[in-house]
């Protein structure tokens, strides 16, 4: 097992509600589908009847055509739709993503690698543009 | 018949795509366990073969993760491949403990291994049924 940690988790200054907006509007300006939204808090409370701080999971997949060099390749399906997750961090929300550089390569084929790399970085871009658009609202340079 | 690759498990079914869903989803409803999404994936595959992708989930494991470290929720639910080959059905799923080289968030391992293990349990299950009525033992 590597040192290096399996997941990637970015610290945004807002709140949940608009981290989850900022986010899913960030995705579809880089032509990424949120095919599903999962709220895992509030499934626990439905079926447990117990409260945890807001949680979702967003299942991010790419354009139609990323999924072209897919086709034959089950493998693929195991890591897509990819997970990103937001969770609720009191006045700030933490976004955490699937590092692909940690995931054993022997027996992934290079096409599901590289469509999962190039995922993982539109998605990483993606959370970048939000934080910045969402900081410069807040300092009023945008209406 | 059942076999172990080196990124998960595949168990082929000599039954229908349709029949296995039902019974897949049956016994998972059984276990406890539920499909959080569905998705019907690969639709023009060369074959023509259907191809479906099952998210399975447990309340209870999320609840041990998001007190534990929510980044664990990137690897939920788990991933199951589901795909039709002509009268047979494929079953596919990953270890993803065993996939994941890096070091998983804290406390991860025991409840995303358990939850493996249960659904591992199920589809076996569907494996061994299934060579106990075609006379076949898994592989």
């Amino acid at each position: 097992m590597s040192a290096q940690p399996a997941t990637t988790t970015y610290t945004i200054p807002e709140s949940f509600e608009k981290t989850v907006i900022g986010l899913r509007n960030a995705l579809s300006r880089r032509n990424l589908r949120v095919m599903e939204m999962l709220n895992l808090s509030e499934h626990i409370q439905r079926r447990l009847s117990i409260r945890t701080p807001p949680c979702v999971v967003l299942l991010v997949a790419p354009a139609a055509s990323g999924f072209d060099a897919l086709r034959c390749s089950s493998v693929a399906y195991l890591f897509m739709p990819l997970h990103v997750v937001i969770s609720d961090c009191g006045p700030l929300s933490k976004v955490h993503v699937l590092r692909s550089s940690q995931l054993d390569r022997e027996g992934i084929d290079s096409a599901t690698f590289s469509v999962l790399d190039r995922l993982q970085s539109e998605v990483a871009d993606a959370i970048h543009s939000s934080i910045k658009l969402m900081v410069e609202a807040d300092n009023g340079a945008l209406p | 018949m059942t076999e172990s690759l080196e990124v998960g498990n595949q168990i082929m079914v000599d039954r229908p795509f349709g029949k296995v869903i039902k019974q897949i989803k049956a016994e998972l409803a059984q276990a406890e366990l539920e499909i959080a999404a569905e998705f019907e994936v690969d639709r023009n595959a060369p074959a023509g073969n259907t191809c479906r992708l099952l998210l399975i989930d447990c309340p209870l494991t999320d609840f041990e993760v998001l007190t534990l470290d929510a980044a664990t929720a990137v690897f939920l639910p788990l991933h199951i491949v589901v795909t039709s080959y002509d009268s047979r059905t494929r079953i596919f799923w990953a270890n993803t403990t065993a996939l994941v080289q890096g070091r998983l968030p804290a406390g991860a391992t025991a409840p995303l291994q358990r939850l493996e293990g249960r659904i591992a349990r199920v589809l076996f299950a569907l494996a061994d049924a299934d060579s106990t009525t075609s006379g076949k033992k898994p592989g």
